[in-house]
């Protein structure tokens, strides 16, 4: 549905977009991400034709934005950064310009403009000055914008920047109601927006792509391999003896006692071997319960954050590098955990 | 075009700015009017047709600075520019609507010579020839107007430009004068000056505007004025298309 070949954006030496390609088939949804700067808005802007690149091409349907930019953009439906609103139009008027612009049938403009204040749900304001509408109101109405004309590829820039919390689940919720019949684009600096609403992701950085994959398979590649939280009740001694039974597993360290009672432990495991049923059964056999075995998976967030740090600040291979953020995963666990152990303590004093 | 023609036109109207443009328009013509015609006793509306040209270089900026600047500032350019429209299509469609104001304008001012009418003879193909020209000429200054208007994003630096440049060509056939006239008359100084003198007086409208106010009927200023007015709507297109690339 969308092809981008070779992308590159320059203002003067300033190179914003360096060398994108990546293709988005139809009816997916695929998320854009990066830090403010990293030039999203530069490659939305390029790829629904309001900008030029200095390089590349961009194809829409088989369309090339450049060449034959009024049926590539026949199929574009563009929420930029900032709703492209006049405010001195009334809502119904403004939607009305828009179906005027994008060639809708004057038949069927009317219920096309009905359908579409009902599903982004600005019945209420259809007849009010947008200049006097709130920020989540004007988002809606610069979404339902978008929208008009049916265009097979939405492309959503930040939609739910600005929004408050609830109105940020409505949209979302909305997109992906969208998503069923449309392919569409949409950028944001918020992970757990585009891992609620994304089925693939694209991670740029100062204008590179760094990453492309499902959020799934992003936070798997990119996790410390088989590595492994554990929490065992027991002493110490015992269970690091009971531990070296395990075969397969290649470091272990105590990251000590978290919960009374217990030890936590940090394993790592050699690639493709799953410890954790050996593991189960040699701690049973010496009788030591193993209270949980936690994957350290990364979450988008973190991957994210590792993609976009700056080169040289941080090390993959190094373990020991990366041990100050397992303990922040591990302490996350606690708090999760702890509340729980402590009723059960007092059960236990009565 | 025609939604962004349409749209333009009820925008003026929205805004103070169309009932701006065509009341002051109006209320000066209309005084020109009565001191030059209806209190003289004069049927010749020479002097009114330049009297409303001057009108122009104040209320035209007016008229075409927000046209492409506001767009900008608002960033409604990017529905524009990402909707399935040619980029020619907004120019036209927004010139062709201050167009249509200012339409309007000389449609209300073609009363004044049937308010003459009611005092004696006039020469009625001779004032329909001089509103003819004022009409064309406003259209000229309008395609400057929006050709300054693609320039910026602040409308009042669109406004002030406009009204420079119209100024300018306003005192355009005095300058080229003065210019011929001050250039030495012999050896290569004079062949410079005679070129530059020709240059300017190209851009002399008030010489191309004396036709019509005399009422006479002449095509060449006819094809001036439009044939710059295209250029200079030409112009606004490819500043508005060269923007992509920036």
């Amino acid at each position: 549905m969308i092809e981008i070949a070779n992308l590159t954006k320059r203002y003067g030496d300033k190179v914003a977009v360096d060398n994108i390609s990546f293709t988005v088939k139809k009816g997916e949804i695929l998320g854009f991400l990066g830090p403010n700067g990293a030039g999203k808005s530069t490659t939305m802007n390029i790829l629904t034709g309001y900008l030029s690149s200095t390089n590349g091409s961009v194809k829409i349907d088989g369309h090339d934005i450049l060449d034959d930019p009024v049926s590539a953009k026949a199929h574009i439906g563009y929420l930029p950064e900032q709703p492209p609103l006049y405010l001195d139009m009334t809502v119904t008027e403004y939607l009305d310009f828009v179906c005027d612009l994008k060639k809708v049938d004057k038949a069927e403009k009317e219920g096309h403009i009905a359908e579409i204040v009902s599903v982004v749900k600005l019945k209420e304001v259809k007849d009010r000055l947008i200049s006097n509408l709130s920020k989540g109101y004007r988002q809606r109405v610069g979404l339902a914008q978008a929208m008009i004309g049916n265009p097979e590829v939405l492309v959503l820039d930040e939609p739910t920047v600005g929004l408050d919390p609830k109105q940020i689940i409505e949209i979302r919720d909305l997109i992906k109601k969208l998503g069923k019949a449309h392919t569409i684009i949409l950028s944001s600096h918020i992970m757990q927006e585009v891992s609620a609403v994304c089925e693939r992701v694209i991670i740029i950085n100062k204008g590179k792509l760094v990453a492309s994959d499902t959020p799934d398979n992003l936070s798997k590649a990119m996790s410390e391999e088989n590595k492994f939280q554990i929490r065992v009740k027991g002493e110490e001694r015992a269970i690091l003896d009971a531990l070296q039974g395990v075969s397969g597993i290649k470091y272990m360290k105590s990251l000590g006692r978290k919960e009374p009672g217990t030890i936590d432990f940090l394993l790592e495991a050699a690639p493709d071997v799953d410890i954790r049923v050996a593991l189960f059964e040699t701690l049973a056999k010496h009788n030591l319960p193993l209270l949980f075995s936690k994957s350290l998976e990364l979450s988008l967030e973190d991957i994210f954050l590792k993609l976009t740090r700056d080169e040289g600040a941080f090390e993959f291979d190094s373990f020991v590098a990366n041990e100050a953020d397992f303990d922040v995963i591990g302490q996350d666990a606690v708090s999760e955990a702890q509340q729980e152990p402590v009723s059960v303590e007092k059960e236990e004093d009565e | 075009m025609a939604a962004i023609f349409k749209r333009e036109l009820k925008a003026y109207f929205k805004s103070p700015i169309g009932y701006i443009f065509i009341g002051l328009c109006i209320l000066v013509a209309a005084v020109f009017f009565w001191i030059g015609n209806l209190a003289y006793g004069l049927a010749n509306m020479g002097t009114f047709f330049s009297n409303v040209g001057v009108v122009y270089i104040i209320v035209i900026p007016i008229l075409t600075m927000r046209s492409m600047a506001e767009e900008r500032k608002s960033r409604t350019d990017q529905l524009l520019m990402t909707a399935p429209v040619r980029t020619s299509d907004i120019v036209i469609g927004k010139f062709l609507a201050a167009v249509a104001v200012l339409t309007i304008t000389c449609v209300v001012m073609l009363l004044f010579p049937f308010i003459l009418r009611l005092y004696g003879e006039i020469a009625l193909g001779e004032i329909v020839i001089g509103f003819l020209g004022l009409y064309l000429m406003g259209v000229m200054f309008i395609s400057i107007g929006i050709l300054m208007s693609t320039l910026t994003e602040n409308q009042v630096i669109a406004a002030v430009s406009t009204g420079a440049v119209l100024l300018l060509l306003w005192f355009m056939e005095s300058i080229a004068g003065q210019v011929s006239s001050s250039m030495a008359t012999t050896g290569a100084l004079a062949v410079i000056g005679q070129i530059a003198a020709s240059i300017l007086n190209f851009f002399a409208v008030t010489a191309r505007f004396a036709d019509f106010t005399q009422g006479i009927f002449n095509l060449v200023p006819i094809f001036y004025f439009l044939s710059l007015a295209f250029l200079f709507v030409f112009l606004s297109i490819r500043v508005v298309e060269r923007r992509r690339w920036r």
